[in-house]
């Protein structure tokens, strides 16, 4: 009898469990039930741009007005429905789901008991659920686009879409870690919101402790502030791209770090 | 059982708070079947827990073949295990999911497609691989898990209550199947609260009640109690008046009664000195087409008067 698993001590098994694991998660977060939130999440920006295309043309509608107001317009639906609703909720949906959701269905052990180390195994859960939510929503950012005419140009939709892409991209280690490290991760989620949405209040240095506020440092348009905003110094593209990327590492870290401590009580 | 220790636990604890899961093991298990047996609540799952590396101990150490399960890209390569938990993907296809479940071990598709469709077919799974999860039954999901412990040909098996949603035949088959994979060299670890159900198929049986281990040695002292401990059986069939009225007549059967299961199904809850006699009857009448039987399940209640034997008289 061999005293090993034939093919394991081959070269390239460990790139083959991880190609298995990123390709079973990405395609079951995109075709599980649970996946339809998703899709209703991404249509939300594309439904509002279609209907102002449609009153385009039909010769009325602020698309109507000219690709400046067409940009300034696709600016704050990307800025308050995509950054803030769209891109936070779906992360939240998907990205807690990615441990979670295995410890509700009670299928975690099947992952547990494979021949991979659980930083490996978190590593490959959170790059499948990057590659759906940059999929979904940097897609539906680009068929929003479409839509409302290309304001900006090409140029534009790819920073556009950049954006959608580190949202996600640090939305989802941030949720990651909270599924991770939380039975019941709704109440953090809340306080993360109101967090997002309460930081152009917060004194400058504060504002600095928000995914929201580097994201919005990449905007190609500034979106209009409050008139009771805190003006925050501006950041460099390069400084919050670095920043988010940081963080987002850090976090996934501190989960798989977490994850080697999990243990299969579906009791609990 | 030959003499290479595959599986070792060096006082072994587990603690769920203050709720004791088990208490200061140690054990040596080579290759051959070796059975836990216990109640409920024993700490059988929580061993074969700690085993597979779902759960750390609290105290103590525990390996197979020289790995620890702080390493488990290394230390799961030669573990299989059959676990209780009876979730699946649903979406997903039997043979779909072994194929999945081996490519997560990181064997090449061809490789997976190959060792799935031979671990099914040891498993009497083979008609089923086109069927979908969520279609099979209670003994089919119990095959399939069994299969998946055993796709990739680990040298130790862990299987938690195997034998559970198994007719009288399968049960055979499955005893069929794991003498086979202990000729093999494996090692076996079964976990069971029913002792007749392993007794006979088990080289090294270990007792266990409320964390600890109570009892460990040979099938043949423990066999020696369960002669004086009838076992007790619920059988839910479509004629339990003619099936009372048929076990009357045998020997091996010291008691009768009619009863209803949980589910509201009509049965009856038999004694017999000899369950292996018993359930062979069962099959025969099932197979002649005399009965239409819908469970078979054992309830013994005499489970802890054996236990306080088999202490006693390891004691002595």
């Amino acid at each position: 009898m061999k005293p090993e698993v034939a093919g394991i001590a081959e070269p390239g098994w460990r790139s083959r469990q991880m190609a298995a694991l990123i390709g079973y998660e990405t395609r079951r977060n995109l075709l599980s039930r649970r996946a339809i939130g998703l899709y209703v999440l991404a249509a939300l920006p594309v439904a509002v741009f279609a209907g102002l295309a449609l009153a385009r043309s039909h010769g009325f509608g602020p698309l109507a007005q000219g690709p400046e107001a067409a940009a300034e317009i696709f600016a704050g639906v990307f800025d308050a429905l995509g950054l803030r609703t769209v891109i936070f909720f779906g992360c939240g949906w998907l990205f807690i789901q990615l441990v979670r959701g295995d410890i509700a269905n009670r299928s975690l052990h099947y992952y547990l008991l494979a021949p991979l180390s659980r930083g490996a195994f978190l590593a490959g859960k959170y790059a499948a659920g990057v590659i759906v939510a940059v999929s979904l929503f940097g897609g539906a950012t680009l068929i929003s686009l479409a839509l409302a005419g290309w304001p900006g140009g090409g140029l534009r939709a790819v920073e556009y879409f950049a954006i959608a892409a580190l949202g996600s991209i640090a939305y989802g280690a941030l949720f990651c870690s909270l599924g991770v490290m939380f039975a019941n991760p709704v109440l953090p989620i809340l306080v993360v919101y109101g967090w997002e949405w309460i930081n152009f209040l917060l004194p400058p240095l504060l504002q600095r402790a928000s995914i929201l506020h580097y994201l919005q440092a990449l905007a190609p348009l500034p979106v209009a502030g409050h008139s009771i905003a805190f003006i925050a110094p501006p950041i460099a593209p390069a400084e919050a791209v670095a920043i988010l990327a940081v963080f987002s590492v850090v976090l996934v870290w501190a989960s798989a770090v977490r994850m080697r401590r999990v243990e299969i009580n579906y009791e609990e | 059982m030959n003499g290479e220790v595959l599986v070792r636990l060096e006082d072994v604890s587990k603690f769920y708070g203050d709720v004791l899961g088990v208490n200061r093991i140690t054990l040596s298990v080579g290759s051959g079947i070796t059975s836990l047996v216990g109640p409920n609540g024993a700490g059988k799952t929580t061993l074969l827990n700690l085993l597979a590396g779902l759960i750390r101990p609290t105290r103590g150490r525990v390996s197979v073949l020289g790995c620890t399960p702080e390493a488990p890209h290394r230390y799961l390569v030669n573990i299989g295990y059959c676990t209780q938990y009876d979730s699946f993907p649903l979406r997903l296809t039997v043979g779909g999911f072994m194929r999945t479940q081996l490519a997560l071990r990181g064997l090449p598709p061809a490789e997976a497609e190959s060792r799935a469709a031979r671990a099914l077919a040891r498993t009497g799974m083979s008609g089923a691989a086109d069927r979908a999860l969520a279609a099979c039954s209670k003994g089919m999901r119990q095959r399939v898990r069994l299969a998946l412990a055993l796709a990739h040909e680990p040298r130790v098996l862990l299987l938690d209550e195997p034998l559970n949603g198994f007719d009288p035949l399968a049960r055979a088959e499955a005893a069929v199947l794991f003498r086979a994979l202990a000729d093999e060299g494996r090692c076996l670890i079964v976990s069971s609260h029913i002792l007749h159900e392993v007794d006979r198929l088990s080289d090294r049986v270990i007792l266990m009640q409320n964390g600890y281990v109570v009892g460990d040695g040979s099938v043949a002292g423990v066999r020696e109690e369960l002669h004086e401990h009838p076992l007790q059986v619920l059988v839910c069939c479509d004629r339990p008046e003619w099936l009372a009225a048929r076990l009357f007549a045998e020997q091996q059967v010291s008691e009768v009664r009619l009863t209803e299961s949980h589910n509201g199904a009509q049965g009856l809850l038999a004694r017999t000195r000899e369950p292996s006699a018993f359930f062979l009857l069962l099959n025969q009448l099932a197979a002649a087409g005399e009965l239409a039987i819908e469970t078979v399940a054992p309830v013994d209640e005499n489970l802890d008067a054996v236990y306080r034997l088999v202490i006693q008289k390891e004691t002595a």
